[in-house]
């Protein structure tokens, strides 16, 4: 098979690579594994219809070819490895304009690798509200390349880009050699050791055989014989690496530096970040900036709340309509419920997320287009890190107050695996959306509606004490997990605080696009699946259960004269009590009973995984109120009703109310968040591992919650 | 060495390889001053403008690694 002709487009973090690479392939990307690591390879094909099919790469943003994280490593993996199938064909360096001394080291490395490139330098825009002028003929006489300065923000200039494309495409098969020589100058190690690796491996690239002598430790290409004769080769030579990278680094610095100065005009460079340094002096305050940073984050939560109220309203409204509609229309049997009641409803609890997930994101992406959200990183990086996590994660964790999905997304941008991984076991901890429902109907239970504790509405007290159990657990738990785990990386603040500047809405836009179809496509077909299962479940039913029913639906209507609408109610009632589920919630109530729980309630447990609100349809259902009238009141005062038969005490007592609400506090009943856990953590294991652990703190929680109170 | 909010040092050089090699490349060269602008809250780490250049956030390990000297 011919493979596509492939570009690798890369560039410095913060250099506005990402926004380059979605205008060059617009929505058509494709998002996968490099080969062997959970390091994620975004690709697509370039939209210009006048040029050949072409691939581009987006390589993970990178300072220079000494790499220090697992993401960073995957350029030089591949970069050292002509055979490596991502080996690219011609390269695209980005480099922001304002920012060129330092843009241009990782390109003065790229460029002694000897492949087709040309330079982009973006934010030209910028450059320009700020009166620095680049002379781009003398840089790119210099620099001994093509260089296409442009804004890749403003998509009209994206044009610009076919003509040297196409000429990168031209190249291929030209064998390009370098009669310049390389950017700097060798030092005497790494003369001999260019011969020694030419000879042992029939490397021709000099700079190539440099970069091997430094990375042959970890480099996949290498074989481990060839590993032991490259370790001879560098102490024979005496190439000692963090040596000789400093003199590569800084013989770098020196010629560059001065081609930048020369070809760079600043009318007063201090301008620049005068401005973000005056703002920083209260958003990073010691004191105000945590404040404020809690005030914009109850911002967001409110936003993501009255925003997103209006359309998840709608949503559930059509799907109820669709379902009944096709109830209606479609002949009465199983096929028509596995649809409607399974699938359609499977979907409906995908999609009523989306609103959600697109606020949320909407206004997170703003904040980190503005560059606000590196500031809170490192005003709170000192205090997560004593949890095992990072700086980052603290908007993983407020998110989570929302809901957990799109919370544990954006821990992506987390680069330690380690405080990665720890931040997404731990968000399902923060009590989401999900719960509010459950809260609400079970807080009564606990303490009456009208009493008081001081000032304070006691309700309201329980409620605000499950948030802070929620977040205290959070806490508590990574501390856990930071000492469990075993890493190798080292925690990194090393952070960039980027001048601040006006967000653009196209950016933002794209970036919630991708993270909404990214849930949709990926949580969605796990979730279709469990839907349909517990569907299954539910509707099962034993062998003559259903003629069980009905001879004591018949044995009660003899009693009473029940209505048409009871009847149906009570039907449905026993229908879940003999269906699969119903018998596995009696089949467990020996495990619940220390918990305080029926079988009733072990029905909801079990028909809740799939998500936690609905806890309360299914209550609905069991004290036959009818699904169709959700109204907490009334399964309330059912659920008030109910005594245990064998002791004739009522089952929900404040204790059994309040053990449950800690069970709802720490359980993982949420199969749209694990699936999203094992989507980003690219195994089940993880996703297992915080079901067990989640589940094992609801368990003992309620436990001891039950004992403590009855 | 203790590092004060508000002053001015000099990069001599680097204890740590891995994450000198980094600063290095981010900027941060031997003989370059920078200014410490403030500290984090929590006992985070520190706020740092880079001569000429840029700022960045940079730990209180982090920055252990640097040699730096005092400028008055």
């Amino acid at each position: 098979m011919q493979s596509l002709f492939k570009i690798a487009l890369v560039g410095n973090p913060n250099s506005g690579k990402s926004t380059l690479f979605n205008r060059l392939t617009g929505l058509k990307q494709k998002v996968a594994n490099f080969p062997g690591v959970t390091v994620e390879k975004k690709s697509g094909k370039i939209i210009f219809s006048q040029l050949p099919d072409i691939e581009l790469i987006d390589f993970p943003g990178t300072y220079s070819l000494y790499p220090t994280s697992r993401d960073e490593k995957i350029l030089v993996q591949v970069l050292c490895d002509p055979t490596n199938e991502n080996f690219p064909d011609a390269i695209i360096y980005i480099a922001d304009i304002t920012q060129l001394e330092r843009h241009l080291l990782l390109f003065s490395q790229i460029k002694d690798l000897d492949l087709p490139i040309f330079l982009v330098l973006n934010m030209l825009d910028i450059a320009e509200e700020k009166g620095i002028k680049v002379d781009i003929k003398a840089l790119s006489e210099r620099l001994e390349v093509k260089i296409i300065a442009l804004s890749a923000k403003n998509e009209k200039n994206i044009d610009s880009l076919v003509e040297p494309i196409q000429s990168l495409v031209e190249q291929k098969n030209k064998i390009t050699s370098n009669n310049s020589g390389l950017f700097y100058a060798l030092s005497e190690p790494a003369q001999k050791i260019i011969l020694g690796i030419g000879e042992n491996l029939g490397e021709q690239n000099p700079f190539r055989a440099v970069l091997i002598a430094h990375h042959f430790a970890w480099l996949n290409s290498i074989t481990p014989y060839k590993k032991i004769e490259i370790s001879d080769l560098c102490d024979n030579y005496e190439f000692v690496d963090l040596k000789e990278q400093v003199h590569e680094i800084m013989q770098r610095f020196d010629r560059l530096l001065p081609i930048v100065k020369s070809a760079v005009q600043h009318e007063e460079f201090d301008n620049l970040h005068r401005k973000s340094e005056n703002i920083d002096k209260i958003l990073t305050n010691k004191y105000v900036g945590p404040v404020i940073f809690m005030l914009i984050l109850m911002l967001i939560f409110q936003s993501v709340f009255a925003f997103a109220k209006f359309p998840m309203e709608m949503i559930e409204t059509i799907f109820g309509w669709v379902q009944s509609e096709l109830h209606n229309n479609l002949p009465k049997n199983w096929i028509t419920d596995l649809f409607c009641d399974g699938i359609i409803a499977g979907i409906s609890g995908i999609i009523v997320f989306v609103p959600q997930i697109a606020v949320l994101f909407f206004l997170i992406s703003m904040l980190e287009d503005v560059g606000y959200m590196a500031r809170a990183v490192f005003m709170f990086d000192g205090i997560m890190q004593k949890f095992g996590m990072n700086g980052r994660s603290i908007v993983s964790l407020v998110a989570g107050g929302a809901c957990a999905i799109p919370a544990i997304m954006a821990a992506r941008t987390i680069s330690n695996p380690k405080e990665r991984l720890i931040t997404t076991l731990v968000t399902p901890l923060i009590s989401c959306s999900a719960r509010i429902p459950v809260y609400a109907l079970l807080v009564s239970f606990v303490v009456p509606e009208k009493q008081y504790f001081l000032f304070f509405n006691a309700q309201g007290l329980v409620f605000m004490g499950l948030y802070l159990l929620g977040v205290f657990s959070a806490l508590a738990a990574g501390w856990v997990f930071k000492k469990i785990l075993k890493s190798d990386e080292k925690s990194s603040l090393m952070i960039e605080l980027p001048p601040y500047r006006m967000p653009s809405l196209k950016n933002i836009l794209q970036n919630m696009l991708q993270k909404v179809e990214s849930f949709v496509v990926g949580a969605g077909k796990v979730i279709i699946v469990i839907s349909v299962l517990l569907w299954a479940l539910s509707n099962f039913s034993l062998p003559n259960a259903a003629k069980i029913a009905e001879e004591k639906i018949v044995q009660i209507n003899d009693n009473q004269q029940l209505t048409e609408k009871e009847k149906d109610n009570l039907i449905a009632s026993y229908r879940l009590e003999y269906s699969v589920c119903g018998q596995i919630g009696k089949l467990i109530e020996p495990v619940l009973r220390p918990l305080g729980f029926d079988w009733k309630i072990g029905i909801a447990l079990l028909t809740s995984f799939a998500a936690r609100e609905v806890f309360v349809g299914t209550m609905a259902t069991i004290y036959s109120v009818g699904s169709d009238t959700e109204n907490p009141i009334f399964i309330s005062q059912q659920m008030e009703k109910e005594v245990d038969l064998t002791t004739g005490k009522k089952i929900y007592t404040p204790a059994t109310a309040m053990s449950l609400l800690i069970f709802y506090v720490f359980a993982m009943q949420c199969m749209s968040t694990l699936a999203v856990v094992k989507r980003e953590t690219k195994t089940w294991k993880w996703a297992i591992i915080q079901f067990f652990f989640m589940g094992f703190l609801a368990y003992f929680g309620a436990w001891a919650t039950y004992a403590l109170m009855s | 060495m203790n590092i004060i909010e508000g002053e001015k040092y000099k990069i001599d050089g680097f204890s740590d390889d891995q994450i000198g090699g980094k600063l290095m490349t981010m900027g941060l060269l031997p003989g370059y001053k920078i200014f410490i602008i403030r500290k984090a809250p929590f006992g985070g780490g520190f706020y740092i403008k880079v001569e000429k250049s840029c700022f960045i956030a940079l730990s209180v390990q982090e920055i252990d690694t640097i040699r730096l000297t005092h400028l008055s």
